[in-house]
């Protein structure tokens, strides 16, 4: 059962993956670079600290998992100039991301965003969740034999050995006293 | 047999398998064509002989863009196919046109001297234009239709049978 759940969960994950929101095909807003950068130039120090996040963040694009910041490659360098001119010029880092990922797909981010992926998220939760209740339940069922009482079994004491017995318990308490 | 047993493991063993069989069965270097069915990115660069080319201009005709450099074997192997189509399709109406990517225009004109080009070969400094059409390695090709659209995206070289398909697709 918790299998069937998990391979739902990876089939829901894979084609939500597959299919971002927004990407359609008429949508030509995104495949364009942004008409407008959101923000004003920013300052050298600002541009600099966000030129390194992106680059850091954005996965060179042939190497193996290796950043733009990381990666020594001609096609990474590119990319990390280009990332530089878009800060620069006032292109928000959401912008910037935006960018890459539409020519590149979700790939292109090293850390993929987590609505894409939501069920990967929830499904160790649900399964916790699935596993508890699976126990409560076997739990409930489970014949109650737990008290030290009742795990002791109940004789039906024979009536012709019921002299014998008092007998014994009476010697018993004479002992004791 | 205890088919409780059986039946037990099978309802936990399989859906993993399936798990496993669909993980393993794609592959993990394949990168999404996430432009396929978008408009073609614009640009207008400069040939190797300095002249100016503009994607723009040739809108309402059928356009191939194939991204390579001389430093790729695939992209050799590849060129004659693309002389072959340029040759057949050209005058259909069909543009074809290449981008350096990576490379010097040196080697790519000493290349090309020996090879023949029916198509102009565009420098891209910077690898602007490479970047806006989310090129991940060479050669890859794009198809874009009378409209601007992208049809297709092959990521390596473009075999025979999907250049004529493709292209009689989008005549």
């Amino acid at each position: 059962m918790i299998a069937w759940v998990l391979l739902s969960l990876f089939a829901i994950s894979s084609v939500s993956a597959q299919m971002p929101a927004g990407k359609v095909v008429d949508d030509m807003s995104l495949v364009q670079l942004p008409d407008l950068p959101l923000e004003d130039p920013p300052s050298e120090a600002i541009a600099a600290e966000r030129t390194k996040r992106l680059q850091h963040a954005l996965r060179c694009p042939v190497c193996q998992g290796l950043s733009v910041a990381d990666s020594p490659a001609d096609a990474a360098r590119a990319m990390g100039d280009r990332i530089e001119e878009l800060v620069e010029e006032g292109y928000t880092e959401e912008q910037i991301t935006e960018y890459f990922v539409d020519r590149y797909g979700a790939w292109v981010e090293l850390e993929p965003p987590t609505e894409d992926h939501k069920a990967l998220f929830i499904a160790p939760i649900a399964l916790l969740l699935i596993a508890l209740g699976a126990f409560a339940v076997w739990n409930r069922r489970r014949p109650t034999s737990t008290t030290s009482e009742s795990a002791i079994p109940t004789i039906e004491l024979d009536p012709d050995l019921k002299p014998w017995r008092e007998r014994i318990l009476s010697e018993l308490e004479g002992e004791a006293s | 047999m205890n088919w409780k047993v059986l039946i037990a493991g099978s309802v936990v063993t399989l859906p993993l398998v399936a798990l496993l069989a669909a993980g393993f069965g794609r592959d993990p270097k394949l990168r999404s064509n996430a432009l396929e069915g978008r408009e073609a990115p614009t640009f207008a660069l400069n040939t190797l002989d300095g002249q100016p080319f503009s994607l723009e201009a040739s809108k309402g005709h059928p356009v191939v863009v194939n991204f390579w450099s001389t430093w790729c074997q695939p992209c050799k192997i590849e060129h004659p196919i693309l002389m072959g189509a340029a040759e057949n399709y050209g005058p259909l109406g069909v543009k074809f046109v290449a981008v350096l990517y990576q490379d010097e225009a040196a080697k790519a004109r000493a290349f090309l001297n020996k090879a023949g080009s029916y198509w102009p070969t565009l420098e891209d400094p910077g690898g602007r234009t490479a970047i806006s059409y989310g090129v991940a390695g060479v050669p890859e090709t794009f198809f874009i239709d009378k409209n601007g659209v992208i049809v297709r995206k092959v990521a390596g070289p473009v075999s025979q049978e999907i250049m004529v398909s493709t292209l009689e697709q989008m005549l």
